[in-house]
């Protein structure tokens, strides 16, 4: 793949991926004046009606939506989505510095995930049918299998209140973002696994590898050089999606471990009608989401040759 | 008309038989995790943010501490009103002289321990763990407001109720009417400093009211937004400070007013938010209150320290006071098991609030105490008398005899014995028993018990012997027990032909739905724990009133809404607020269910009693760390 192609597709990405980002955001934007009025979280039973409307216009929420949607498009352009209704921060600011922990525990989920799923695969395939088969397939199955809300409280119950090896929740130092990565990448690392297991099985019958094989390479270069690198790509594309569904579990991982991310914050803002810090939040997650998939994207020639050289 | 099981409901309704199946969820998650089945656990153990409902009971707050403050007002009105026989200066001399013995008497008194036996732990940090700590610092715009970690422990109102006599008591100031009641006179009480040391003075006093109107001069173009404009909707004039001590504060003549300032309105210093600014300031707050701030990290921690120079002793522990907790960590534990883990852990050393079905088990376990927080919340339900129900354009609800038929259809007792602690009571008039809600014992015995024979009796002779179709509001996720309730009095009610189409909302969207007023059906809510009812009494039984969708017109009950609202002497007062609640009772003017009690879970080495005080956490100055 030629220089030129690489920011063709860079910026035939980016256009897709800021088109997916306003449609995202204009689809969250409808339903949500739809569906919640703020202020009624912020009055009382005696407030009047007068007094909600006064509030609502301060709040910048009356007019047509048309209109409202307008003045939102222009305030977003400018990334100025407003202060937050609840804490009179701005909204950006407050998603921002939570989307820095949210990054912390994605990223830490992630490594977890290929950590223990890319060797777990390779190893199953290697010994098919073998006992450590079977046991990274089980693995694999309850991993897909057990919902994170429940895995936390389990891995609480045993680590934090039984063994008192691992804080609750929190997020004071390394020991905090244990039991979050462990409940939140066992999911990807069961996908990971098995498409691993599944590459390689594949891989290590073609003609390629008997080829490596035959010019006497070391077996463990055979299997990292040539068969793990062609089994990768479905990993890494089933990697980008699995960015939303780190992001997407976070907001119940963050719950159960009181970690401060975005999806706690979202929650919370969703629960009261918080919309600017609801919307900077979706926009904060649909830009890492197809950032991410930009980025698998990108990394397909780099992983094999072949796309490389059938681009070129 | 599929009406009338004829009573063969009572003994096998499903909230029976979930008494008897109940499994905490402690067990729960025990035995899930022996036996390791994840799906079969997760759809039992379910994911809930139980602070949903928290919103919206902080929107609550102000509200809240407004009722308290009509009667106490009007007490001392009836001594004002001699006062103001005298010169004003005399009074004012008066007032600062009782301010100052009342100042050094605080001083000089030791420490009182009550409770349990053993010494107070000094130096001891407590760890509470709670729902969630959102927010920015400054305590007057609109969502900071209603936060309840911070506005409660760290800022000082200018006066508050005591929690056990249910008076208007000095916190910052007292104060007395002036001019006719067209005034009030604040005198500030000495020794309140900001955080910071500087003195606390009456021009903060005025630039918090000030500030709350959009009129400071700092922020002479309006822009700063405050969330509670409302509260100062009486003042109707310019704020003038006599002296550093005293201000004057023109109202308008409402005898609500001073309590309206003085017990809900925090006040902030001048000199930081005109040195910080608005947004500044809501990042860097400075207060006066028990608890000074250390740190606060947004849904992390918020940590505090006991305010030492706090001057008010521990002479009355019904009212705010220094703390006895050297050092105060909230630690932010959304998820309620989580909140649990954490104490159980050794990471908390209180847990609250949580959930009855998750603190049960720790009744009597060695090491923890469970505790329960009485008198919140009464659980009523509105019918709605104002439009027309049924096709042919009567609304049953009109008849006293079916409301009635509704109160003798339901089993409250059974209700709440089931699902609750068992320590709620039947709820009665216009608030909470504790907290001053109209005893029965004052206004004449409760008379709607269960009996599903008179009920039937009663709609039979209303006409409704076949029974009618309803719609039926309710909340979902407010309290922990309002969807379970609401099926099982939509159940005791299809018995006597009352059938209902039951529909369970998040609280603002029913909350807005109830304000349209103009929803036939039931509205299942609530009334609240503040001591005085006159808030409940604006919105929710006065003809017009926010909320008001149970109006009867003709049954005497404005006339009593006015008489207490002019009335200015206390016991008279009291005296019309009790024959209102009988009225309202009498009338079967909503149907009664009961009052909520909070729970919550605490390490058995500290002493904390809530006092009705707890849901807003503004008790903690409460806790007393023992050493054991």
């Amino acid at each position: 793949m030629t220089g030129a192609n690489v920011w063709t597709l860079l910026g035939s990405r980016l256009l897709q991926g800021l088109l997916v980002v306003f449609l995202v955001i204009s689809i969250v934007f409808l339903v949500s004046r739809a569906a919640r009025d703020p202020v009624e979280y912020l009055t009382t039973d005696e407030t009047t009606e007068e007094e909600k409307e006064l509030l609502r216009e301060q709040l910048g929420l009356t007019g047509p939506l048309a209109e409202q949607y307008g003045r939102f498009l222009l305030d977003t352009i400018q990334l100025n989505l407003g202060n937050s209704f609840i804490s009179d921060l701005p909204a950006l600011a407050e998603v921002g510095s939570r989307a820095v922990k949210t990054l912390q525990l994605g990223a830490a989920a992630v490594i977890f995930s290929l950590a223990l799923g890319l060797p777990l695969g390779v190893i199953a395939a290697l010994r098919r049918g073998s006992p450590t088969d079977w046991f990274a397939r089980l693995l694999a199955v309850i991993g897909q299998a057990t919902p994170n809300f429940w895995l936390g409280l389990m891995l609480i119950f045993f680590f934090a209140v039984e063994l008192r090896w691992l804080p609750a929740g929190g997020s004071g130092d390394f020991k905090h973002i244990i039991l979050p990565t462990i409940t939140l990448g066992l999911l990807t690392s069961a996908a990971a696994m098995r498409l691993t297991r599944s590459g390689m099985i594949d891989v290590m019958g073609t003609d390629y590898i008997r080829t490596a094989r035959a010019k006497g390479l070391r077996e463990s270069a055979v299997i990292t050089r040539h068969a793990l690198r062609h089994a990768l790509l479905p990993v890494a594309t089933i990697l980008g999606i699995q960015v939303g569904r780190v992001i997407a579990g976070s907001v119940i991982v963050e719950q159960v471990f009181a970690w401060p991310g975005i999806g706690r914050l979202m929650l919370h803002s969703i629960t009261v009608g918080d919309f600017p810090v609801m919307l900077a939040g979706i926009l904060v997650i649909s830009g890492s989401i197809v950032i991410a998939n930009i980025l698998v994207d990108l990394s397909y020639p780099v992983i094999d040759p072949r796309i490389r050289a059938g681009a070129g | 008309m599929n009406r009338r099981n004829n009573g063969q409901h009572d003994q096998r309704n499903y909230w029976q038989r979930l008494r008897s199946n109940r499994i905490s969820r402690r067990s729960l998650l025990r035995a899930g995790a022996r036996a390791g089945v994840g799906a079969a656990g997760l759809a039992l153990v379910g994911c809930g943010d139980d602070d949903d409902d928290q919103p919206a009971a902080v929107a609550q707050t102000p509200p809240q501490q407004q009722q308290q403050e009509q009667p106490a007002a009007r007490q001392q009105q009836t001594t004002q009103q001699q006062q103001q026989q005298t010169a004003e200066e005399q009074a004012q001399q008066a007032a600062q002289q009782q301010a100052q013995a009342e100042q050094q008497q605080s001083e000089t008194v030791q420490p009182v321990e009550q409770g349990r036996e053993g010494d107070t732990d000094w130096e001891r940090t407590v760890r509470v763990a709670i729902p969630n700590a959102v927010g920015g610092l400054d305590p007057m715009s609109p969502g900071n407001y209603t936060t309840r970690f911070n506005p409660p422990i760290h800022f000082d109102r200018l006066m508050q109720y005591d929690l056990v006599t249910r008076e208007i008591v000095p916190n910052l100031a007292g104060f007395e009417w002036i001019e006719d009641f067209t005034a009030v006179l604040l005198h500030l009480n000495q020794g309140h400093t900001w955080h910071d040391g500087t003195p606390l003075t009456a021009h903060d006093i005025k630039f918090s009211i000030d500030r709350a109107k959009g009129t400071a001069p700092y922020n002479d173009d309006g822009t700063y937004e405050t969330g509670i404009a409302y509260i100062v909707e009486s003042v109707n004039d310019e704020v003038t400070t006599i002296d550093d001590a005293t201000a004057r504060v023109p109202v308008a003549t409402d005898v609500t007013a001073p309590g309206s300032i003085g017990t809900t309105m925090p006040i902030v210093p001048r000199h930081r938010v005109e040195e910080l600014g608005d947004e500044g300031y809501n990042r860097d707050g400075l207060a006066s209150g028990p608890f000074q701030l250390v740190s606060f990290e947004p849904d992390i921690e918020v940590r505090s320290v006991r305010n030492d120079a706090y001057p008010i002793g521990y002479e009355n522990l019904n009212r705010i006071h220094r703390p006895w907790v050297k050092e105060l960590i909230q630690v932010v534990r959304p998820e309620p098991v989580a909140r649990l883990a954490a104490i159980e852990a050794g990471e908390a050393d209180i847990a609250s609030p949580l959930e009855w079905e998750l603190v049960q088990n720790y009744v009597d376990e060695p090491g923890f105490e469970v505790l329960f927080d009485p008198g919140c919340c009464p659980h009523t339900i509105f019918p709605n008398t104002i439009v027309p129900m049924l096709e042919d354009g009567s609304n049953p609800y009109r008849d006293i005899r079916v409301r009635q038929a509704m109160n003798h259809a339901v089993d409250v007792p059974t209700i709440y014995t089931s699902l609750g602690t068992g320590r709620e009571q039947r709820a009665y008039g216009l608030g909470t028993r504790q907290l001053g809600g109209m005893q029965p014992e004052q206004s004449g015995p409760l008379t709607m018990e269960y009996d599903v024979a008179k009920a039937m009796q009663l709609m039979d002779a209303a006409g409704y012997a076949d029974g009618f179709e309803s719609d039926f509001y309710g909340t979902a996720g407010f309290f922990a027990l309002t969807d379970q309730v609401a099926l099982a009095v939509q159940q005791y009610l299809e018995a006597v032909g009352i059938n209902t189409n039951l529909q369970l909302d998040p609280l603002p969207d029913f909350r807005a739905r109830m304000a349209q007023r103009d929803v036939p059906g039931l509205h299942y809510y609530f009334t609240n724990q503040s001591p005085d009812p006159f808030q409940v009494i604006n919105a929710e039984v006065a003809i017009g009133g926010t909320l008001s969708v149970a109006e009867y017109p003709d049954s005497g009950i404005q006339e009593l809404v006015e008489e207490q609202r002019t009335e200015f002497d206390p016991s008279k007062r009291r005296d019309a607020l009790n024959r209102l609640a009988q009225l309202i009772y009498t009338n079967a003017s909503w149907l009664f269910l009961f009052e909520t009690v909070g729970t919550g879970l605490m390490r058995d080495d500290l002493e904390w009693d809530m006092k009705g005080n707890g849901r807003d956490y503004g008790g903690y100055w409460g806790i007393r760390p023992i050493i054991t």
